[in-house]
């Protein structure tokens, strides 16, 4: 990656600016895994900085963290899943705004990763818990709860996790 | 910077973190919100387990929303993990329920009867709706399995597993028959067979058998790579 760069610096680097005003300089080839991004090339955006003001620069760095390590063709397939499993070893709150910036900038494989992590995390649970961990204000009625449970009640079997993380 | 919370996650974004879960797992988590209760609702992974008799009622309710709201199905389970006496009343509901599996568009499809009612199974209803991918019938009869309609053959299926299922050699043979592309084939404890017999299985690479006494297996596969036979390991080729 880096041989690659240094000749063609000019013409193949992209920009990016998170919310809080921070630019990152990537390679275009590696930032296109987003398709938002692609879009943005594709319609003449890339010769200037592209704004991410739905993406903090904390998020940011991660995204181009897991964005550099997709794209490199060194690393082989068994990497790339250690990878994976270490990059989503986070608190949720991360992991859900990376969620949120992979729907944002578009990167399906991001996504699932992040989504694949949060429900891992969560599966244990009991509902009271996740509600506190996504902040959800319950929008039913005592009643309709109580009827969702009767109609689900194989659902609440089993040892449930307490913890907050 | 507000750190993220689900009232701020859209709605697909939710879904897409239900569709993550198991199916127990995203019921329980259906009383979160409307929006939770929607992704659960919209599951396409149905993982039904019938502990009892009264559960079965409320699974009812379940498949019919999946047929009345045309949701797709990708993989249906039901696992009776009960013994009564009359459950043979409820066989038009296992079959209800299979079609509206089958309308839906299942890939994989398992029926697991760990107490065996022997429910006879209409396997040639299932082999000929052409999009299933994986077959995992447990406590269950083929042998009552009606041919009337002819047979189909099921190009789709990949995976194909038999356990404590009521057959015999006539029926292997015109089950394997119509499923020529297996490439995954398990049986075990099958009564009423005599010889289990493989051949004309030209993608099969994984095959384990596992025979009661007096039962013999003949194998004639050219791609496999692994053959499990009473749990013994032979490798190479066959």
């Amino acid at each position: 990656m880096a041989e690659a760069a240094s000749s063609t610096i000019e013409k193949n680097n992209l920009t990016l600016k998170s919310s809080y005003g921070d630019e990152f300089v990537l390679e275009e080839s590696i930032a296109i895994q987003s398709v938002t991004i692609k879009n943005m090339v594709e319609d003449g955006c890339s010769s200037s900085v592209i704004p991410l003001s739905k993406v903090d620069t904390g998020t940011l760095i991660k995204v181009i963290e897991y964005m550099k390590m997709h794209s490199s063709t060194s690393s082989n397939e068994e990497e790339i899943q250690n990878f994976d499993k270490e990059f989503v070893r986070i608190s949720i709150k991360t992991i859900l705004n990376i969620l949120e910036a992979a729907n944002f900038l578009d990167i399906r494989s991001l996504l699932d990763l992040c989504a694949e992590a949060v429900a891992n995390r969560i599966k244990n649970k009991t509902p009271e818990v996740v509600r506190k961990i996504f902040n959800i204000t319950s929008d039913f009625t005592p009643e309709e709860e109580a009827e969702i449970r009767n109609e689900t009640p194989w659902a609440f079997e089993g040892d449930l996790d307490h913890s907050l993380d | 910077m507000a750190t993220a919370t689900i009232e701020v996650l859209p709605d697909c974004l939710v879904h897409k973190i239900v569709s993550c879960l198991s199916f127990k797992e995203a019921a329980k988590m259906s009383i979160l919100s409307k929006t939770w209760l929607q992704g659960w609702m919209t599951h396409q992974n149905l993982e039904l387990k019938a502990q009892n008799f009264n559960v079965m009622k409320i699974l009812d309710k379940i498949m019919e929303r999946y047929r009345d709201s045309k949701i797709h199905i990708e993989k249906f389970e039901f696992l009776k993990a009960f013994s009564i006496s009359g459950f043979v009343e409820l066989f038009p509901l296992i079959d209800k329920w299979l079609d509206i599996a089958l309308h839906n568009g299942v890939k994989d499809l398992a029926y697991i009867d760990v107490r065996s009612s022997l429910y006879p199974l209409p396997i040639f209803t299932i082999l000929a709706a052409k999009s299933l991918r994986e077959l995992v019938l447990w406590g269950c009869d083929l042998i009552g399995g009606s041919l009337s309609g002819g047979l189909a053959n099921c190009y789709s299926l990949r995976k194909l597993s038999l356990c404590d299922v009521c057959l015999n050699d006539n029926m292997l043979q015109t089950l394997l028959t119509s499923c020529p592309l297996i490439v995954n084939f398990f049986i075990e404890h099958c009564t009423g067979l005599q010889k289990t017999e493989l051949r004309n299985l030209q993608r099969v690479k994984s095959v384990s058998i596992k025979t009661l006494r007096k039962q013999c297996a003949k194998i004639q596969a050219p791609s496999l790579e692994h053959l499990l036979k009473n749990w013994i390991l032979l490798s190479g080729r066959i």
